[in-house]
Formats: C-alpha cells, structure tokens, sequence
C-alpha cells in the first residue's frame, strides 16, 4: 500500500502542471471529459513511466521521501481551483493552513538541523504532545465549522493506516516542499495585502489623498 | 439536535477514537521495557563455538584484507561475526572519499584458516539507485551488523547531493552469513529532505528482536542520534532519538555497561586544538541520556570504536594523538571508561593515516579490528585472550 500511496504527489504535481500548462495555451479541459482524461493518463505515465532508470515520480522521491498529508492536501485544492475554478478552502483558511505548516516546521527543523536542543521529531513516533495539540486544534475546526478539518483529521487517520513511508507523526503534518510552498503562500498574502493597501490609497488630479477607489 | 450538529458530533467522536488508536500503539523505543540480563545479549557475541581456534597459546596477527590499487583509496571498513567461525568485513573503495565511482566491498575471514576470501562487490551507486528505485548520486561509509537471530545487516550511506550532508542511510539484509543479500531499503530518520544520516559504528543487541544503532547527523550541525530497529516484522519498525542535545560530536559507539545502561562514546568534531572523546550514560536503555563530560582519550576529530570485555573492562582503538592520524592504538579501560592504559601502539608513522578502526569480539572469543591502512588497503588484527592477559601484565605507566 506504502508502494502506491507515496506516488499520489508526483501524480497529482503533474497533474497540476500539465493543467497549468494547458490553460496557459488555451486548452480548457472544464466540460471536456476527453481532455481530462487524456491528463489523466498522461500524468499517471509521466509520474510512473521510467525515463532511463527512473521515473519523474521515483526523482521526485528521491529528494523527498516522504510527502506530507498537508502538501498532498493543498495540492488537492490548487488542482480542484485549477480544474474546476472551485475553492476548497477559503482565503483566510488557506493562509491559517499555511501559518500552522510554517510554524511547525521552523519548529521541528530547528531541532532536527540541531538548532534547538528539544528532540521535536523523536517525540513524532508515539502518543506526545504533539497529538494532544493536532487532536485539540481539529476538535475546535470542528466546531468553528472551518473545513481544515478535514486536513487536521486526515493527519491522524492516515497515521493510524500506516500508509506514508514514514511512521513519524510530523511527516504526516509536514515536509519540506509544505515549508516552502506555505513560505511562499504567507508571502503572496503579505504583498496583496501591500498592493490593497496601495490601492485603496490612491490621489486624484488634484493631488489628494482618497481611500477605496 | 440538528442535523448539522449532529455531524459535528460525530466527527468529533471519529477524530477521539483515531487518537486514542495512536496513543494505544507500542512505540519501537522500549526503554526500560527492554533490559534484559547482560548475559543474554552480552553484545553481539552469540554463542560461542565449541573448539575456540588458539585457545592457549597467545594470538596476535596482522594481514590486509584487500590489496592495494592503483589510484585507489579504501577506508570505513566495519567488521561483525557471520557465524560457523568466520567473520565478514565491509568497506568502500573508490578514487577518493566521495568520489562517484565509491562502491562497498566484502570480504570474510576463517578463523581456522586464518585466511581472507577474495574481496566481492556488494553494491555501487548504478545498483543501489536500482533497488531502491530513488536517485543516488554516491555511496559512503558501510556498517555492518550481526542481530540476535544471526542476521547480518549492511547499513550504508546513500548520498543524494554532493557532501556528507547529502547522505541518508540504506540497509540490505543477508540470512546466510553475507552469501546472498536482499534488496537495498531507504531509512527515513529526519524530517528534512530525510538528510543527513551516516554510520560509522555498530549496534548493540536487545530483547524481543530489537537492536540499537547508532547513527549521527551532520548538515549544518553535528550531533548524535540513536536508532531503535524492531526486526519482528518484515518490515522492520523503527524510531529515532537524539542521545544528546549538545552539538559536534559524532560517530557514537555503544556498550551495554549493565541491564539497563548504555555508555556511548563520541568523536569530536568541535573546534577546539585539544579535543577528547566524549562520553555519555543512559540508564533507561537510549530514552534519556546523562551530561556528556570528556575522558581522557585525545581525538583528532577522527573514528575510533569500543568494546567491552567479558569481565567488564573497556578495550578501545583510537589515534592516540590531539592533531592528525598517524597513530593508532589499541587502550583499555579499568573503570568504565574512567581512565585508560595504551595496551599497544598498531601503528605509528608520521605523516601517514590509519584510522576508522572497528573492534568486535567474535563467536570463537577472538577480538578483530580492521582499519584503514594509509587510506590504501584494509588491515586486520587478530588477538585473543591469551595475548590480552600477556600485554596486560606488563603495562606499564603509560596512562592516557
């Protein structure tokens, strides 16, 4: 099961850019079943087919073993987005998804790279702090009704199926493509949130200052 | 109540249920769980073979492994019983440290015959890449390792990237003494890229299909770490601690002290001119481990490795010099690691480099280090009982 689950990312990574890539050239897939099809299939031989020794799947593997729940799970969105202009998770979830994921991981690498004394990821392996912390935050998702509940839940559910290459608890919250792809979300909401701002503040003929034009 | 509500009742009651299921599951780190008498593990050593070769008479012999090649470097050789009277040996050879074309070699001894087989191939980086189907750009530094069952385990570096930082750790596994091999297995021991794990020394032996390894970290900063593999499975479970949180110190080499305590010993690697292996206890077999204080071996930010003999004492190889490699020695230890005699100089010879030594004791009672020879070839030693006790009386004031 191991085997077939840790190629879902790579899969869904060309997906994702074969999607991309069409919509760029003009190739719209929405309400052609055919095209989306033939994305399919072809992301799947792309993901698995070995070019030389390797596949694009296997390389993608071999930098990083393991990919997490979290960046399997915001793949998902960006594809659903892609595919079907529909958003999973809304904007203000989407950056709180992202928050969490940058601060765990500082965390847990500044321990793992021996900045930080505290041993973060031996704790991964069994019931810890850490559990207590996921199982309360999905709890109170829950009754928020915010939907990274589902992503919160399916760290633990996915832990307990064993099907992720790693049995550590944080490789299922997170890695590090999540740490810069997270990175690189707060810092996109950083500069709209600087380019509304600029916006809103814009100064007519006269030279005055007026707010939301 | 509401439909809604309900839900969300629901899925609360699915998510405690799901974390009850991990807090019930059995970590692979046992900790005291995992004492057993000494006797019984009394590290790798077995049992021993009925008719010990050269059981009276003292033993001390010295031979090469492998012959020396043109343009060729070998180094990190480890060395572990295979059982019916034979050892195997493991090292890598290749054109320089880290060079592309580095491949691991093996080899066995008879101890009867005293003889080494004509050292095989066990894998390259071409075949490597193969069976673990992920890209590896070089091989390093081979352990190998015999468990309870007899199994013998290669544990060897597979770096991804060009440095040491790149390396993570593979294993194949042999069930008839190293004769035939399984395919290469990844260890994911960090949650960074999985980088960067090595070995260097061997494991030591616990209950209930379980082994200790050590292993260390080395990308950015350098630091311990200890392994707990479960072997009852197929599929082998395991997890990974840090032994200590304090940093350059590297290449932890074990000794079950008692039932439940463990003593490692580090390389040091910090910047200071006159560095000294380092030292640690654990007295809930790896949890948690005591402050690291110095003993009084010099280090040269070089391997060296440890053992414990059957009446306690510690016997070490180490470069017995503050500054570089070119002395080797063979020292003992009468308090636990305490203080330290030099019971022989095996090498020295200025300008030159033996280093990585590995010690172990084999089913038969005899004791074998293998080294690396001026970065060229292999050497062993082999001693015995005899030959200890002989060296041993005639010790002089020469205290470490």
């Amino acid at each position: 099961m191991k085997e077939y689950f840790e190629y879902i990312f790579p899969f869904l990574l060309i997906l994702y850019i074969l999607s991309w890539s069409g919509r760029q050239i003009g190739i719209s897939r929405k309400k052609n079943s055919i095209i989306s099809l033939a994305t399919i299939i072809l992301s799947a031989i792309l993901c698995l087919l070995p070019i030389g020794d390797l596949s694009i799947g296997d390389y993608m593997l071999s930098f990083n073993p393991s990919f997490s729940v979290g960046i399997i799970s915001l793949l998902i969105i960006l594809l659903t987005k892609e595919l079907s202009g529909r958003e999973l998770l809304r904007e203000k979830d989407l950056l709180w998804f992202s928050i969490w994921n940058l601060s765990i991981s500082l965390i847990l690498y500044s321990s793992s790279l021996g900045f930080i004394g505290t041993d973060m990821y031996g704790a991964g392996y069994h019931f810890s702090l850490i559990f207590v912390i996921t199982a309360a935050l999905t709890l109170a998702m829950i009754f928020i009704k915010s939907r990274l509940y589902i992503i919160f839940t399916g760290y633990i559910v996915v832990f307990n199926l064993k099907i992720l290459p790693s049995d550590n608890f944080f490789d299922h919250i997170t890695d590090g493509v999540l740490f810069f792809a997270s990175a690189i979300i707060i810092l996109r909401f950083i500069l709209r949130y600087k380019g509304i701002r600029l916006v809103n503040y814009q100064t007519d003929p006269e030279g005055k200052l007026h707010e939301g034009i | 109540m509401e439909y809604k509500s309900m839900i969300r009742f629901l899925g609360s009651i699915f998510v405690i249920i799901f974390y009850l299921m991990a807090y019930s599951m059995e970590p692979a780190f046992q900790g005291k769980k995992a004492k057993a008498s000494v006797s019984a593990i009394n590290d790798n050593v077995v049992s021993y073979d009925k008719n010990p070769p050269h059981e009276m008479t003292p033993l001390f012999q010295e031979n090469f492994i492998n012959k020396e090649a043109e343009g060729k470097i070998s180094h990190v050789s480890s060395i572990a019983p295979i059982g019916k009277g034979k050892m195997g040996a493991v090292w890598y050879s290749g054109e320089r440290e880290l060079a592309f074309d580095v491949a691991i070699y093996f080899s066995s001894y008879d101890e009867y015959a005293g003889t080494w087989d004509e050292p095989r191939k066990l894998i390259d980086k071409e075949t490597s890449s193969k069976e673990l189907n992920r890209f590896v750009r070089k091989l390093g530094n081979p352990l190998l390792f015999r468990d309870q069952k007899g199994n013998l385990w290669l544990f060897y570096a597979a770096l991804i990237a060009n440095g040491w930082s790149g390396s993570t750790i593979a294993y194949k596994v042999s069930h008839d003494g190293g004769q035939t091999w399984s395919v290469s297995r990844k260890m994911l021991l960090s949650p960074f890229f999985n980088l960067s794990n090595n070995v260097k020394n061997k494991g030591i032996n616990l209950p209930n299909d379980t082994f200790l390894l050590p292993v260390y970290h080395e990308f950015i900063n350098k630091y311990p770490q200890l392994v707990s593999v479960n072997t009852s499975d197929e599929d082998i479970k395991y997890d990974i601690r840090k032994i200590t949180a304090e940093r350059d110190m590297i290449q932890p080499s074990l000794i079950l002290e008692k039932e439940d305590c463990i003593s490692s010993f580090f390389r040091n690697s910090g910047k200071a001119s006159n560095r000294f292996i380092l030292s640690a206890k654990s007295m809930d077999m790896g949890i948690s481990w005591d402050k690291t204080t110095k003993t009084p071996l010099p280090n040269p930010d070089s391997g060296f490795d440890v053992i414990k003999l059957e009446n306690g004492n510690y016997v070490a190889v180490i470069n017995n010099s503050f500054t570089d490699r070119h002395d080797l020695s063979l020292v003992i230890s009468y308090d636990k690691g305490s203080s330290w005699k030099v019971l022989r100089v095996l090498e020295n010879y200025p300008a030159r480099e033996y280093s990585y030594p590995s010690i172990i004791q084999s089913l038969n009672g005899l004791y074998h280090i293998t080294y690396t020879y001026e970065k060229k070839q292999v050497k062993h030693i082999v001693f015995n009982d005899t030959w200890l006790h002989n060296i041993e009386k005639g010790l002089d004031e020469r205290v470490l």
